[in-house]
Formats: C-alpha cells, structure tokens, sequence
C-alpha cells in the first residue's frame, strides 16, 4: 500500500514519537507528492514574513484558551491562526529579513523537522528548521479504496462478492466469488472505452459510469446503457452512488448532478462548482448527501436537490474550497469526505468577532479620506478559514461578503454616524451575530446643525434688520412728506385766515358803510357793488388756499354753491344734479380751481348769452373720471362769439389738468359744457 | 304769518370790532330791531345770553376760543325760543351745515347787504327758516347717513323728503310751493320742521362729525 511506503519514509526523518502524527504527516505526503507540480500547495507555511520571529520552530503546543504557542531559539509566540504575538526578551538581535519569498512549501522529507503537533481536529502542525511554522491539512480524508496504478483500472466488490474491474480497452472483467470470470465487451454492445466508477442498487443491478460513453447498468448477465441525465447534464460520467434510498447518483463533468430513482433521471447544474475534475459522494446517516470534488464541497438532501432542479430555491450549499483551507481531494474517486471531520467543523461554534482596530472615542475629523478597521475571528485553530462578511450601516443594508479580508475601508464617508456591522462563519457553520463597531465622521463646522440654525438665524435677522432700516427709512421719508405737506397745509391755511379774519373783515365793514351811505348819496353804490365784488374775489381766494377744500365733496359744495348764488342773482333757475354722496378722494387746489373758473366761465355766457330760463349744473363720478356739466334751455349755441375767448380759455385751463373739455347742443334743446378730469388718489 | 310790529331784540357774537361797529349803527338807524348787547367772545357770551332773553343772536363762526358753532350748541339747548343767525365771511356749506344742526336757524354770508341782513332778521324772527340748495344736499346726506331714527315722528316725513330733495336740486321756495300746489308759507313751515328734527336728531348722533369731518 502506497500509504504505508511514505509513512516508512517519513519515519525516517528524525521528527516524532507519535504514531498518529506520522501517519497525518504520511498522508499529507501522498497530497504533496500528487498535486507536487503545483506552485502553491494545499498546506500553509507562517514564516518571519507573516510575523513569526523566527523560522526555526523548536517546540510546539496548545493552550487550553485555543491559542498555538509557537517556541523559536529566540522566544516564544502565541499563535491565533492569523497573526503572531510574539514574546521575546530584551536586547534581542535584530532577526534578519527573510532571504526569499519563497512561496513553494518543501518537500516535507526534504527538510528538517523539529517538531510537530497533532490536533484532535485532525490540523498538525510541523515546526520545521528553517522554514518556519508549517501547518498541515487537517484530516479530511481518508482512503477507502486502494489508489489504483496508473493504468486506470478501476474495482469494485459489489453485494454478492463479485469484484468488478474496468479497463480502458478492455471492457469490464467480473470475476465471481468462484473464481470464474465474465467479461464485457462489444461483443455485448458496451463499446465505452474508459470506466471511470461502479454503483450498485438494492435491486441487485451494477451500474457502470463511463467518461465519454454515459451510463450503464448490468442486470443479471445483460449489459445496456441506461440515461445518465435529462438533458441538461453530459455522458462523462466521473462518480456513481447509491444512497440509502436506493436512488442512484450520478456526479458528471461540466457542473453536473443527476438522481435517478426508479431509473428517470433528474439534472442539476451548479455553475458554482467551477473546475469539477473528480468527484465523490458520501451519505450521511440521516440522509444528507455530501458531493465533493477537487475544488468544492456540496451539501444537500434529496429534497433540496428536488426543489433545485425545479428552481423552487436554491437550498444546495456549496463551499467553494481553496487549497489554504486545507480541504484536499484526490484527483480520483478513490479519496472520500470524512464523515467525523466535517461533523466536527459543523459542531463548531460561530466564530466572536475580536476588532483590532481600536473603538474610537471620538468622531473622526472632516474630510477623513480613508476610514479602515481591522477584525479578526477568534477561532482557535480555524481562523484562517473564517469568512467574513460585513456592512455599513445607514449606507448599504445588504451585506458585502468579504471572504478573508479583515480590513474594511471606506472613502470619503459623509459626515454622520456609521455602524460597521461584521459577521463571521466556518464552512458549513452558521454565521455569528453581528459585531457592532460605532463610528462617527465629524461635520465641518458649517455643517452642524448649530452652525446652519445659527446662520439662518442670523441671515434672517439681517433681512430682517434691513427690509426694517428700509421700511423705517421709507415711513420716514413719508413722514418728512407728510410734515411738509401739514406745514404746507398749516401754511395756506393761516393764508385764508389771515385773509378772511384781516382783509375780509375790513372789506365786510366798507362794505356795510358805503351800504349805509348809499341810502344818502345814491352815487356810492358803485363803489358798494364793487367792494361785494371784491370780498366775492376774495372769498374764491380764500376757498381756493384753504387745504380744509382738497376734497371732492367740497368741491362740489362749493360749485353748487356758487352756482346757486350766482344765478338766484342773475334770476336763472337752476336745475342741480350732484350725487350727496360723493366718493372720498382728492382734488388738488389746481385742479378745483380750473374746474371751477371754467364753470363760472359757462354759467357767465349762459346768463348772458343764452337768453336762457334755467341752468343746469351736473356732477358725476364715472370711474375715476369726474365729469361736470353746465348746461342751459336757451337758443343753443351757435360757435365762438367774435372776439370773445371764453371757449379758448376753458379748453387751455382743462388741458392744463390734464382733463377734457367739450362744448355743444345739450339733449332737450339749448348748449352744454362738458369738462372732466381724472380723480388721482385719496385724500 | 302776522308781522309783529314789537321790537326785535338782538345780539351780537363777533371778535371784530369794526364789524360790531358797524353792525351797531346799522341797527340804530332802524326803528324795530334793537341792538341790546354785543360779545367779542363766545364765553362771556354763553354767560350772560340767558339773563339778555333776546329774539336772535347774531354768531360769528370763527371766533377766538369757543367757536360760533359751540356757542351756538350750548346756548341753543338753554334756550331754545331764542333765534341764532350764523354770519359767516366763508360760503362754505359744511360749516353751515354744522352750525345748522347744532342749533342755528339760519346763515347769512357777511358780504351780504344791510338790507339783506335786516330782511333775514326779521325773516327769522317771524318763523322763516331759509335753506339754500346746498345746505340742502348737506341735510339730505345727513339723513340719509343717519338711517331710520327708531322714534318715527324724528324721521323726515314722504312730503318732507320730496322738499328737502326739490331744494337740493336747486329749486327755490316759490318753484316747490309751484311745483307741489303749495302755498309758499307751507313749504316754510316744512323747512322749519326739517330743521327741528334734524336739531333733534344730530343732538344725539355722532354722524354729523363724520359727515362735517374733512
């Protein structure tokens, strides 16, 4: 047995005691010497460049805590699975950098070991002299059935003792418990040129899996090919099973599983499988099925394979498994899962999260560009096959699986506060409950909340000092107006007293006097007429000064007023129209003083011109227009008179306010002045 | 109406002298209005009107101190026989109208004639009540602003309304008491009651300050 050649070999290095010991490491030589081609081997080696101080490794053991404690000439190291603490003693030589990065492992015979260290686990480790700490594969494998030669012959004892050989060239030679022997050829129709597995199922027929030429099945002295999968699956059949059930297993090349019960094939193909080159099947007593290859490890039962190939979920598990896992299968079928180690890695707990970065005790700066926080699995003895996954909270709620990395980095975060949630699991383990690292990135300082409250505040008290110095100023200004407008008002107003109490008085008295001398010298009452005349100029004087008249409603008082007199006077009757309630808005001295000139203008012509009976005087509001007539039942009116520029005056005194005049017939016989103007604001 | 042949005996609120001057040999030259005292003031007119008993009392408008119109207020509710004759230098028909309803009987401008005044004063006195046409409109705003009084006999009667409005619209005494197939003396007494309830009316409402303000 070749197992047994290499165990000799290796005990002829000068390494152990244990009998258990060099029969793992004599098992990991049988790995090393196939897969020997390959640059990176399936077991790990920790030198000075993984933090170990020493490459030469003199004593090894575990403590109870799960740590490895790793003894060099130089001192001692405690050992996590991942990284080195190293205890030395003082004034210790600089240790020499590492002469290579050598990333082939020795030949375990080749070198010299010191020492080694077996684990129930199945893990070993080997401190070797020279190249540091060496970790062989765990116990995952065991052999079942002989490793066949090389010339590809594989066998196969069934039930009854028939031993089943197949050939690449020779067909398939069963020789019985008796001695005899049968053979399988093309004489039978089985033209598959290499066999690559047997099966055997409760009903007693043998099946026979070829790469290239499908699936067979001998039942009694007949041989036929059988469907190997349902379309989805290939004809290069690598491993056979029958499971407790009876059902048949067909692991194929391409990704491809089948399950035959009662000989209908059912296909999964598992692109996760990636690189399938030999394959194996084990059972687990209560029916879990295990299909391993030479780069993953699949679990599943028959129900979840079911619910798979119906795309109902996709419940398979597979752990893609890299050689630093220290899985390894054979290259052939004749290696198997052990059904005790991977019992043992799925009884381990989750793995505790132990962060290394330091928990800061306050924010971050603004602007951190780079935010990195280390991790770690403490898992004694398989924290190099934790796997990780992690999220950053409030960012990202979906989880980012990191595998192996135990640094997670974030750029140029926002300002905010972040929790970095980590979770952690062995193969086939469950996950560990999160691990919670709080972090905060602080704000500018124009960021903060205070900052921008404070900022409104004061921007909006700046507007509001502002539109307050503007509304100030401009009430101001209105009052300075306003002031200007009382005193200007104050102003005409002692005017028209001055007048009315001084002048007016005085003329009132000539006016009584030359009245009373008139009775005796009859000559005088020109001069009485002429003094009423004037006290009436006056009194027009004073009306128009006076600011108490800057009103509409006064306006029209006063019209009517003079008209009444006036032509009561000259014995015109007047007919007034003038609404009593009269809009509240302004006429400006100006204006009133035009409209009425122009008005005792007309009523003048009509009482002498007209030859009329009766005046009409009118007032009305008509939107913002005011419009005043003056209007008369005499002979109507009959253009300009010679010489006369009545009319001329009327119409430059209208436009001078801006406002119309018009003259014409009035409607029911007779002439009209028509004047308006615009009412331009309140009072 | 008869004419009373007695004496009418009046009084004089003026500030000017000359014109107090004047008006005092205006009515000694008559024989049946008597001239009985004259005031510079409103107070020491107020003081002393109610133990003079006279037929009318002639007011200035602007006096120093308490204007003619509250003289003419307080004086008008001790004694209310008594006739006030506002004479005025300003044809301004908001202030008549102010003096009007504090009490005034009638108006007169100051550029008015002797004879005028005379007539006006014994016009008075024999119960006339002049309205000219814009006093009028200032009476008929009033009534309008003040809405419907709830003693009935103080709100102007349909007839009453039909005159003051005629007046307003510039018709004199004689063309309403045409127009409405009346005598002239009736279209008088009708003037005469529209005076008194606009006194009774404006004595208690405040609307006759809105409608005077400016």
């Amino acid at each position: 047995m070749r197992g047994k050649a290499s165990y000799g070999r290796i005990l002829s290095v000068k390494c152990c005691q244990l009998t258990c010991l060099g029969l793992a490491i004599g098992l990991s030589a049988v790995g090393i010497a196939e897969k020997a081609k390959d640059s990176s081997p399936m077991t790990r080696r920790w030198t000075t460049l993984d933090g170990l101080h020493e490459n030469v490794v003199t004593a090894l053991s575990r403590s109870s805590d799960g740590y490895l404690w790793v003894t060099t000439p130089l001192g001692v190291a405690r050992f996590d699975g991942v990284k080195f603490t190293t205890y030395l003693p003082p004034n210790l030589p600089e240790v020499p950098p590492a002469e290579t990065n050598a990333v082939a492992l020795p030949r375990l015979p080749g070198r010299k070991v010191l020492c080694a260290l077996a684990e129930s686990n199945g893990v070993v480790w080997v401190g070797t002299d020279g190249d540091g700490l060496l970790r062989l594969r765990p116990r995952l494998v065991s052999l079942r059935h002989e490793v066949p030669a090389t010339n590809g012959v594989v066998r196969f004892t069934d039930s009854t003792g028939r031993v089943w050989s197949g050939t690449s060239a020779d067909g398939i030679r069963v020789v019985l418990r008796d001695g005899t022997e049968r053979h399988f050829g093309t004489q039978d129709g089985f033209d598959a040129r290499q066999v690559t597995s047997f099966a055997e199922t409760p009903d007693g027929s043998v099946w026979v899996g070829s790469d290239g030429a499908g699936l067979w099945r001998v039942a009694g002295d007949k041989i036929s090919r059988h469907p190997c999968h349902d379309g989805k699956g290939n004809d290069f059949v690598r491993a056979l099973f029958c499971d407790s059930e009876g059902s048949l297993w067909v692991g194929a090349r391409g990704e491809a599983i089948t399950c035959l019960q009662d000989g209908n094939p059912t296909t999964v193909v598992l692109r996760k499988l990636a690189g399938v080159e030999s394959m194996s099947f084990y059972e687990e007593p209560k029916g879990r099925l295990w299909l391993a290859t030479d780069r993953s490890l699949l679990s599943f039962t028959l129900k979840e394979f079911k619910r798979k190939a119906e795309r109902i979920g996709s419940s398979i598990r597979v752990e893609t498994l890299g050689r630093e896992d220290g899985y390894w299968f054979s290259p052939n079928t004749s290696l198997q899962v052990s059904r005790t180690a991977y019992a043992e890695l799925l009884s381990q707990p989750p793995p505790r999260i132990v962060w290394e970065t330091p928990k800061p005790t306050k924010p971050f700066p603004p602007d951190t560009e780079t935010v990195s926080i280390s991790y770690t699995a403490d898992s004694p003895g398989m924290a190099d096959r934790v796997v990780f996954s992690h999220r950053l909270l409030p960012r990202r709620e979906k989880w980012n699986f990191v595998r192996r990395s135990r640094t997670a980095n974030f750029y140029n975060l926002p300002p905010g506060d972040y929790r970095l949630e980590v979770v952690a699991r062995l193969p086939f383990g469950d996950l560990s409950p999160p691990a919670i690292f709080e972090f905060s990135i602080a704000p500018h300082f124009y960021e903060t909340t205070a900052f921008i409250v404070g900022a409104s505040v004061f921007l909006l008290l700046a507007i509001f000092l502002v539109v307050r110095a503007v509304y100030l100023r401009r009430v101001r200004a209105k009052l300075l107006a306003a002031r200007q407008r009382d005193v200007l008002a104050a102003e005409r107003a002692r005017i028209a007293h001055d007048i009315h109490d001084d002048v007016g008085a005085r003329l009132t008295r000539v006016s009584y006097i030359t009245e009373m001398a008139t009775e005796k010298d009859p000559s005088i009452g020109e001069v009485a007429d002429e003094v009423r005349d004037v006290i009436r100029a006056l009194d027009e004087v004073v009306w128009a000064v006076e600011p108490r008249n800057d009103t509409l409603s006064a306006f029209a008082d006063y019209l009517y007023t003079y008209a009444e007199r006036y032509l009561n006077t000259m014995h015109v009757r007047l007919r007034a129209s003038i609404p009593s309630e009269l809009p509240a808005a302004s006429v400006t001295s100006r204006t009133r003083h035009a409209v009425f000139m122009c008005v005792k203008e007309a009523l003048n012509n009509i009482v002498k011109h007209a030859a009329a009976t009766t005046a009409f005087v009118s007032l009305s509001i008509h939107g913002n227009e005011v419009r005043v007539t003056a209007g008369d039942d005499g002979k109507g009116f009959a253009g300009p008179r010679e010489g006369g520029n009545g009319l001329a005056n009327m119409r430059e005194r209208m436009a001078d306010i801006g406002g119309t005049f018009a003259v014409g017939p009035r409607e029911g016989g007779g002439c009209e002045v028509v004047l308006s103007f615009k009412l331009n604001g309140k009072p | 109406m008869k004419e009373k042949k007695s004496i009418i005996k009046v009084a004089l609120v003026e500030d000017n002298a000359g014109i107090r001057k004047s008006l005092e040999r205006l009515f000694a030259e008559k024989d049946d209005i008597e001239m009985t005292r004259m005031f510079g003031d409103g107070e020491s007119a107020l003081a002393e009107l109610a133990a003079l008993a006279p037929d009318v009392v002639l007011v200035d408008i602007n006096l120093p101190g308490k204007s003619g119109i509250d003289v003419i207020r307080e004086a008008k509710a001790a004694l209310p026989q008594v006739q006030f004759l506002v004479l005025t230098v300003y044809d301004d028909p908001a202030r008549i109208f102010q003096a009007l309803a504090a009490g005034a009987n009638g108006y007169l401008l100051k550029r008015a004639t002797p004879t005028e005044l005379l007539a006006a004063i014994r016009d008075l006195y024999n119960g006339g009540s002049p309205m000219s046409g814009s006093v009028a409109r200032k009476v008929v705003q009033s009534f309008h602003q003040m809405g419907t009084a709830p003693n009935e006999t103080e709100n102007l009667s349909p007839r009453e309304n039909e005159i003051l409005q005629l007046l307003a619209d510039g018709y004199l005494y004689k063309e309403i008491a045409e127009k409405l197939s009346i005598g002239i003396e009736t279209v008088r007494t009708y003037i005469r009651r529209i005076y008194d309830k606009l006194h009774v009316r404006t004595r208690t409402e405040t609307v006759v300050k809105h409608l005077t303000r400016r």
